[in-house]
C-alpha cells in the first residue's frame, strides 16, 4: 500500500470515527487495533495521520469562544444556536483580557472577530495607510 | 498640531467598522527563509500572508495538510506557533515616478538613505503578459550607443536581447552603456544576487553620467534572502509597466538571470518541490519564460508604450548549450555573445559577430544605419574565414589581402571604450568611413586616432551635416556626397600629419 493511499486510509478512518460531532471510541479504538497490525514503518505512519486527521475533526466541530468577562450557560446556548448549521458539537470557553471588550468565536482555521482590540487595529491601519 | 488632530478625528468618523472574518494557522516549521504552517485552508496560490509581528510572507505550496510559505524579512522573528492569517491580497510594489532616481529593494522600500517613497499607486509583482491583439511589431530602434551592437545586431523598443557570456567579459558595461545612451526612455536596473560593491559601484558611474535621473536601481544583492531575489525582477517589471501604460518607454536591465535561476532553485528546494535536470525544479523555464513575456510593445490603443529587455546570463566556460542559457536563448528574441578570448585578445566590446543576433534585425534601425552597415557584417564574415591566413599575408593576392585589411580596420572600428556611448549620427559617420573604404589608407594602428579626431572635427566645422543626419535618420544622396567630401578632406590632412609626425 503506497503512502497516499495509506493516507487516504487514514482520513477515512477519522471520518468515521465521528458521530454527531463526537468521537465514538468503540470505533477510534478498532481502527487503532486495526493499524497496528500493519508492518511497523506502515502503522506509525498510518497513526500519525489517523491522529492528525482526529484533531482536524474535532476542531472543525468545536466552537472556541474568547471574551473579557465569564459567560453564562444561556449566553452560551445563545452562541452555540448561532452557529448550528456548522455542526457543531463541543463548546470551549476561554477568557482572553486582551480582547478589551466583545468576543471572538474559532472554529478549526476560521476566526470571527467581533472583539473592540479588532476595531482598534482597524483605525490603526485606516490611519496608517 | 491641531491640524492633524483634526484630519485623525475625521479619518475616523469616516470609518466604517465591521466585525471580521480571518482564516488562520499557526507556523509548525521555519527555518532557512521558509515557514510551514497548519491551517490556513482558505488560502491561495501566492496570497500575502501576515504573520504575526507585522512579517510577510507568501504562499507557495499548497498541500492538503498544510501550507509552505515564503518569508519576505527577518524569519529569525518567526516561532514555531506563530499565528499567520491570510490577507485577501496578492503581493504588490509601489510604482511611480517618485521612484525615479532611486535606489529600491525587491519590495520597493529604498535603500538608498534619501528617505521614504510616497506612491500612491501599487502594482501586482505577478501579472499576465500583453495578449496578442494588444501588441504590434518591433519597429522603433532603442540605440545602446555602442556600434558593433547598433550596427549588426540592433535593438529595437518592445525587444527581448540577451546578453550571454563568461564572467568578466563586459555584460554589465554593455547594459550600463545603454542606460547612459537613453534620454527619453526610463530604464531599470535589477541586481540579482550581485556584490553590494559593485552596485553601489554602478550607481556611482550612472550619477557621474547623469543617468540616474532616468534610472530606478532594484537591488537583490547577495546578502538578501534567496525569496527577494526570486521576486526582484518581477517587481521592477512591475514598475516599468507602470510607465508603459502611460505610453512611455521603458529599458529593463536583469543583471543576472543565471542568479535568479540558483535563487529558485534553493528556495524550491527548501519548499520540497520535485527537483529535474541539475536540481533546478521542473517549472525553471516559466519561471523565465513569463517575465520575459511581459516586456512587450503595446499598439497605439492601449498607448503605445514599450518594454525592452535585456537580461543577462552567465556562462561557464563559453558553454551557451548548458541549461539555463538554452532556456533563455529560446525565449528572448536574439543574443549578444561575448567572449573571453576576444576580451583578452583586445577586443572590446567582446563581441562574437558570429554568434550574436537579433532577430529583429533591420526594422529596428534607422534607414542611415541601414545603409552603412549593410556590408560590415558580411566583411566581417569574410575577414574571420580569411583571418588563420593573415600570418601569411605576404604570400596571398591582393584581393585577399585588400579583404584582410579591410576587416582588421572595422574590427578596429568597432572597438570602444567603457562607459562612451556614441552618438547615432556619429556611429553612421565613422561607419561609413569604415564600410566605403576610407580607412583602407590609414594604419590599423592609427585608427582610433582618426576616429577620435575626424568626430571632433565634424562637432567643431560640421555642427549641420551631423544634425541633419540626425534629424533625417537617413544619408540621402545631397548627404552622401557632402560626408564623402567632408572625408577625404579630413583623410588627406589627417595623413598629412601622421607623415610629418613620423619624420
Amino acid at each position: 500500500m503506497t503512502k497516499r493511499k495509506l493516507k487516504q486510509l487514514a482520513i477515512n478512518a477519522s471520518q468515521a470515527s465521528f458521530k454527531n460531532g463526537k468521537v465514538v471510541d468503540s470505533k477510534a479504538r478498532s481502527f487503532i487495533k486495526l493499524f497496528k497490525q500493519l508492518p511497523t514503518s506502515k502503522a506509525v505512519l498510518a497513526l500519525k495521520e489517523y491522529q492528525k486527521a482526529l484533531k482536524y475533526q474535532l476542531e472543525k466541530h468545536t466552537l472556541e469562544i474568547e471574551s473579557t468577562t465569564p459567560l453564562s450557560v444561556s449566553e452560551v446556548k445563545k452562541i452555540s444556536n448561532q452557529f448550528k448549521d456548522l455542526s457543531v458539537s463541543n463548546i470551549v470557553v476561554r477568557l482572553n483580557p486582551d480582547l478589551l471588550g466583545g468576543i471572538k468565536f474559532r472554529i478549526a482555521d476560521t476566526v470571527y472577530d467581533y472583539s473592540i482590540s479588532d476595531k482598534i487595529r482597524q483605525v490603526k491601519e485606516a490611519i496608517n495607510g | 498640531m491641531a491640524d492633524l488632530i483634526q484630519q485623525i478625528e475625521k479619518e475616523i468618523q469616516g470609518l466604517r467598522l465591521k466585525s471580521t472574518k480571518e482564516n488562520i494557522g499557526r507556523v509548525i516549521e521555519v527555518g532557512d527563509g521558509i515557514a510551514r504552517i497548519d491551517g490556513l485552508s482558505d488560502a491561495q496560490y501566492s496570497e500575502l500572508l501576515q504573520f504575526e509581528g507585522g512579517i510577510t510572507g507568501l504562499a507557495l505550496n499548497l498541500e492538503r495538510d498544510e501550507i509552505g510559505a515564503v518569508i519576505f524579512g527577518d524569519f529569525t522573528e518567526v516561532k514555531e506557533g506563530t499565528v499567520v492569517k491570510t490577507t485577501g491580497r496578492i503581493l504588490q510594489v509601489p510604482v511611480g515616478e517618485k521612484l525615479v532616481g532611486r535606489v529600491v529593494n525587491a519590495l520597493g522600500n529604498p535603500v538608498d538613505g534619501k528617505g521614504k517613497i510616497e506612491s500612491k499607486t501599487n502594482y501586482p509583482v505577478e501579472k499576465i503578459a500583453p495578449g496578442v491583439i494588444t501588441r504590434e511589431s518591433v519597429r522603433t530602434p532603442l540605440l545602446t550607443g555602442i556600434k558593433a551592437i547598433d550596427a549588426m545586431t540592433a535593438i529595437g523598443r518592445g525587444q527581448r536581447e540577451l546578453i550571454i557570456g563568461d564572467r568578466n567579459t563586459g555584460k554589465t558595461t554593455v547594459a550600463i552603456d545603454t542606460i547612459i545612451n537613453q534620454s527619453d526612455v526610463i530604464c531599470i536596473y535589477v541586481a540579482i544576487g550581485q556584490k553590494t560593491s559593485k552596485v553601489a559601484q554602478l550607481v556611482a558611474k550612472l550619477e557621474e553620467h547623469g543617468a540616474m535621473k532616468h534610472t530606478i536601481v532594484v537591488a537583490a544583492t547577495a546578502s538578501d534572502s534567496a525569496t527577494m531575489q526570486y521576486i526582484a525582477p518581477y517587481s521592477a517589471t512591475a514598475m516599468g509597466e507602470y510607465f508603459m501604460d502611460q505610453g512611455k518607454d521603458v529599458l529593463i536591465i536583469y543583471d543576472d538571470l543565471s542568479k535568479h535561476a540558483q535563487a529558485y532553485r534553493q528556495m524550491s528546494l527548501l519548499l520540497r518541490r520535485p527537483s529535474g535536470r541539475e536540481a533546478y525544479p521542473g517549472d525553471v523555464f516559466y519561471l523565465h519564460s513569463r517575465l520575459l513575456e511581459r516586456s512587450a510593445k503595446l499598439n497605439k490603443d492601449f498607448g503605445g508604450g514599450s518594454i525592452t529587455a535585456l537580461p543577462i546570463i552567465e556562462t561557464q566556460a563559453g558553454d551557451i548549450s548548458a541549461y539555463i542559457p538554452t532556456n533563455v536563448i529560446s525565449i528572448t528574441d536574439g543574443q549578444i555573445y561575448l567572449e573571453s578570448d576576444l576580451f583578452y585578445a583586445g577586443i572590446r566590446p567582446a563581441i562574437n559577430v558570429g554568434l550574436s543576433v537579433s532577430r529583429v534585425g533591420g526594422s529596428a534601425q534607422t534607414k542611415a544605419m541601414k545603409s552603412v552597415a549593410g556590408p560590415l557584417r558580411l566583411d566581417l564574415a569574410q575577414y574571420r574565414a580569411l583571418a588563420a591566413f593573415a600570418q601569411f599575408s605576404s604570400d596571398l593576392d591582393p584581393t585577399t589581402k585588400a579583404q584582410i585589411e579591410r576587416g582588421k580596420r572595422m574590427t578596429e572600428v568597432l572597438k570602444q571604450p567603457p562607459y562612451s556611448p556614441v552618438p547615432m549620427e556619429e556611429e553612421v559617420v565613422i561607419l561609413y568611413c569604415a564600410t566605403k573604404g576610407f580607412l583602407d589608407e590609414i594604419e590599423v594602428d592609427k585608427i582610433k586616432e582618426f576616429e577620435a579626431r575626424f568626430l571632433e572635427q565634424l562637432r567643431l566645422r560640421h555642427k549641420k551635416l551631423l544634425g541633419e543626419i540626425k534629424e533625417k535618420r537617413e544619408l540621402d544622396e545631397k548627404l552622401s556626397k557632402e560626408l564623402e567630401k567632408v572625408t577625404k578632406e579630413f583623410i588627406s590632412t589627417f595623413q598629412k600629419t601622421t607623415k610629418k609626425d613620423k619624420r
